[in-house]
């Protein structure tokens, strides 16, 4: 079978290939604060605030933890038959991390990383149905911050 | 007084103890030897474990409330797995050993920490510490005890390194799927560390807080060159460990060693 069709999550390399998402999509949330940050000089008030840079980075250090989570039992977080693909995981959190990086606005970052954590819960729950569900919740989310 | 008497007086002993078996013993011995003393390779593994199982310690600071929980359930995971990841390392330095010795035609006895221990170990799947490995150091510790208070049986080496190989593969496979885990752990580990240094910095610039942010910039520049290291650690214990297993593959092929 190959890769891309494989049904997702259903071997111990997968749930680690899930952590590494997680956490290059902690990666790309830091890269925005930081951007933000140094915009901060320019745009004055209406720059990002430290309550804000912290409340993002509060989430980038959840989605770290999770994956860390994920890797030290990976194989303990095998979902066996899951409706969905492992290449279509993957698309879709790499669409993820590219619109974090590709946007400005933080409420937009504050949603997607939520869409993820919630998807990090469900693993760690061991619940496909939680999972099914989440993943639908970060479909809306990307078509949410794509029509603003 | 330098140290090139004793350098002298080594390769004197050398000399006269190569004197006393035949010319053809001596290579392999001496790469026997060579190969006990890559044991470094597990020094630097088993340092690297430690540093992985005590992860928590040094996060702790840079934690909410929510966050350590979090942590704090990691790091009871951590800890358990340790155990069975440094008594794995034990088996294999012991095993290292125990060839030296034979080289050397010395007495060997393994401690009784693997003794009592042994088929205690547990398998952690997906880690590289899985089944596989498990059995591998079941194989392992026979051999050990095959070389237990052997003496002047050097000519029981070929056939050890022999039975051993395919266990020794398993297991230096299984410390390096371990290791790479560990680097992607230790990798969030810096980016928590580091981020919010980053942060908290930004945000430290009214003229209230300069002391702090001086003093906070000399902790983010040590944790840079701290985190720096241990990245460069983990390739080269990786390295090392690749040429242990392949250096025991090559003398296991030659078959009978003298």
């Amino acid at each position: 079978m190959s890769e891309r069709r494989e049904a997702a999550l259903g071997s111990a390399m997968q749930v680690e290939q899930l952590g590494d998402s997680l956490s290059q999509a902690a990666a790309a949330l830091h890269g925005a604060v930081l951007r933000a940050i140094r915009k901060r000089a320019s745009l004055g008030a209406a720059g990002i605030n430290q309550a804000q840079a912290q409340a993002v980075f509060a989430l980038e250090v959840a989605l770290r933890q999770q994956a860390n989570a994920l890797y030290a039992d990976a194989a303990g977080h095998i979902i066996t038959g899951l409706d969905t693909a492992q290449g279509q995981l993957s698309a879709l959190l790499d669409t993820v991390r590219q619109r974090i990086a590709g946007h400005d606005s933080v409420s937009h970052w504050i949603s997607l990383a939520t869409g993820l954590l919630n998807l990090g819960r469900a693993v760690l729950a061991r619940s496909p149905e939680r999972i099914l569900a989440t993943l639908d919740t970060v479909r809306d989310r990307l078509r949410e911050v794509a029509g603003d | 007084m330098t140290p090139l008497p004793a350098i002298a007086l080594f390769l004197l002993s050398l000399l006269l103890g190569g004197c006393a078996t035949s010319a053809k013993d001596v290579p392999a011995s001496a790469q026997v030897l060579a190969l006990a003393d890559d044991a470094k390779a597990l020094q630097a593994f088993g340092e690297l474990a430690l540093r992985h199982r005590d992860s928590y310690d040094r996060l702790r600071p840079y934690l909410n409330p929510q966050q350590d929980a979090s942590e704090k359930t990691l790091d009871r995971q951590r800890r358990a797995m340790h155990a069975d990841v440094a008594l794995l390392q034990l088996g294999l330095s012991q095993y290292l050993q125990g060839l030296g010795q034979l080289a050397r035609q010395d007495r060997f006895a393994y401690t009784s920490e693997i003794n009592a221990a042994g088929v205690t170990l547990r398998a952690w799947p997906g880690t590289g510490l899985d089944d596989r490995a498990v059995a591998a150091y079941t194989i392992l510790l026979r051999l050990l005890a095959r070389m237990h208070g052997e003496a002047r049986q050097r000519q029981m080496l070929g056939q050890l390194m022999h039975d051993g190989d395919a266990a020794l593969q398993t297991l230096v496979s299984a410390l390096n799927s371990l290791l790479r885990l560990y680097d992607k752990a230790g990798d969030n580990e810096r980016d928590i560390v580091l981020g919010l240094l980053e942060t908290d910095i930004a945000f430290a610039d009214t003229p209230a807080q300069r002391l702090l942010a001086v003093l906070a910039k000399t902790v983010q520049q040590s944790k840079v060159d701290e985190y720096r290291l241990y990245g460069l650690r983990h390739t080269l214990a990786q390295r090392q460990l690749a040429a242990l297993a392949q250096e025991h593959a090559r003398l296991a092929a030659l078959g009978e060693l003298p």
